[in-house]
């Protein structure tokens, strides 16, 4: 399931920077609370920084 | 004598956004479609039955300043047109979160915007928009 970030302060019971699924925005229009910049999809952020799994011999 | 004075001030969303502080005015009208069942041998003429046998011909109508401003009106608002949304209204500010009997809440669901006028202007004038939601399934959460 999608996640979202909240842009604006303007979506009923939430607050901008809330992160939020489809679950939390049941019967609204998704695609065009996107388009309209009240929401965003949340980007997961991957990390720089390589972590050796092989074991050392 | 009236019992209670109710100063209006309701709240409303659209597509789960509140432009309460953007609206003016506000009107919900709950209908069924009148359908005439008056038959021969009746004296007088009948609509309807004791149950409900028609169908809900719901409209809103809200009138909002204009606002061209991000995750304003202009931005909520365009890309509702020619689809469907759903709006929720109540008389207080409180009923749209925990409604109450004396505070209910009303959902338009599937409801349908036809038009919309992005440029609403006049000399001297706040701008202001008019919308009409036709359609939908309305129903009252008093709880």
């Amino acid at each position: 399931m999608a996640n979202y970030i909240v842009n604006s302060n303007r979506l009923d019971g939430l607050k901008r920077g809330d992160v939020i699924t489809e679950k939390d925005l049941e019967g609204a229009n998704i695609e065009h609370l996107l388009e309209s910049g009240h929401i965003s999809t949340q980007q997961v952020k991957k990390s720089g920084k390589t972590k050796d799994t092989d074991e050392k011999e | 004598m009236a019992t209670t004075v109710y100063l209006s001030n309701p709240a409303l969303t659209i597509n789960s956004v509140n432009l309460t502080d953007q609206a003016t005015e506000a009107t919900l009208t709950f209908e069924y479609d009148q359908l005439e069942t008056t038959a021969f041998g009746d004296t007088a003429r009948k609509f309807g039955a004791a149950t409900v046998t028609s169908l809900q011909n719901n409209t809103f109508e809200v009138t909002l300043f204009q606002s061209y401003e991000g995750s304003e009106t202009e931005a909520t608002i365009y890309g509702l047109v020619g689809i469907t949304t759903n709006i929720v209204v109540s008389p207080t500010a409180a009923g749209l979160v925990t409604p109450t009997a004396t505070s209910p809440k009303y959902t338009l669901a599937g409801c349908y915007l036809a038009s919309h006028t992005p440029i609403s202007a006049s000399l001297g004038e706040l701008s202001q928009i008019t919308l009409v939601f036709a359609g939908g399934t309305l129903t009252k959460v008093t709880s």
